[in-house]
């Protein structure tokens, strides 16, 4: 992705969630930058990545298209775009930044002539996204929160979930990091780590735009007996 | 506490849904008494025993769903999605 950082006048995006130092205009969105401090739990802000919202009959032609079950995410590698099965007859579309406008015309010639009633909206600035990250007291900060269960062997890496967290609903996505960081665009036929390395625990956790930041302090609080760290995403967070 | 097993989420706290009322035929709008109407609103059987109620999955699926729950135990027997519209 093309990062511009001159050229706009001032801010035409701002995440409802607060950049914790002085934010930097990439494409004309606020991205913070602050580095992590540790490699331990870590909570960031990714609200400027496109989403995409999509409702269809739960059991018709674009519910096979998309085929992504309900309660499941994944990834498309060529696209970087993860479609999240996020509940009966609906889906979630997260890419890129700035991929939004693109991500509905393609839904919609993909679906819009299927014959069914389909809906495609941007919500990129309708909702707000967050990612936290980091081993296994990520399940500890999550079960202070939300009452479901957040084991392996109940919500495996893919898994697409909607609960109340901290009262708060929102929409969670088990998303594991890879286990080494890509060194620059990940390499044809899986870089350094493919070969079975287990990636590291993480979740992006979406809700309304609006109580962004009364999720990310939410989050956070619940991390202080972790030490958790508040940072800039990076490159590897998407 | 209470939970309801959803048909499209699991079971889940029965924080996370609404309470829509016992289930009962809605009188034909057209037609229908204003005494009819407020039956329909207000009187509800209340039985100490099994009853059919609406309840709304707000914070997961946002799908209305018939539940078949005792009143005394809040023992939940059957959930399905309600009849689309
Ligand atoms: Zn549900």
């Amino acid at each position: 992705m093309a990062e511009s950082k001159a050229g706009v006048a001032g801010p035409v995006a701002r995440s409802p969630i607060r950049p914790s130092g002085a934010p930097v205009l990439v494409d004309g969105w606020e991205h913070d930058i602050t580095p992590p401090v540790c490699a331990g739990l870590r909570l960031c802000d990714l609200s400027w990545l496109a989403k995409v919202s999509l409702r269809a009959s739960m059991d018709g032609a674009t519910a096979a298209g998309l085929a992504v079950g309900r309660g499941r995410a994944a990834r498309d590698a060529a696209t970087r775009r993860l479609v999240v099965g996020s509940g009966p007859g609906e889906w979630m579309v997260i890419g890129p930044q700035g991929q939004g406008p693109a991500i509905v015309a393609e839904l919609d010639e993909r679906f819009g002539s299927a014959g069914e009633l389909v809906s495609v909206v941007d919500l990129t600035h309708g909702r707000a996204l967050v990612r936290l990250s980091g081993a296994d007291a990520v399940v500890g900060v999550l079960s202070k929160l939300c009452a479901l269960d957040f084991s392996d062997r109940a919500a495996p890496d893919g898994t697409a979930l909607r609960s109340s967290v901290a009262s708060l609903v929102t929409d969670i996505v088990r998303d594991d990091l890879p286990a080494t960081l890509p060194t620059t665009a990940p390499a044809a036929g899986g870089g350094p780590g493919a070969g079975g390395l287990a990636g590291e625990r993480s979740y992006l956790l979406h809700c309304e735009r609006s109580s962004g930041q009364y999720l990310f302090d939410a989050l956070a609080d619940a991390g202080r007996d972790h030490a958790i760290a508040v940072y800039g995403a990076t490159e590897r967070d998407w | 506490m209470m939970r309801i097993p959803c048909p499209y989420c699991g079971p889940r706290n029965s924080s996370e849904f609404a309470y829509k009322g016992e289930s009962r035929p809605r009188p034909e709008v057209g037609s229908v008494t204003p005494a009819q109407w407020r039956a329909y609103l207000y009187d509800h059987a209340n039985p100490e025993g099994w009853v059919a109620e609406g309840w709304y999955h707000r914070a997961g699926c946002r799908r209305y769903l018939k539940v078949e729950r005792h009143t005394l135990t809040n023992e939940v027997r059957s959930v399905t999605p309600a009849a689309r519209p």
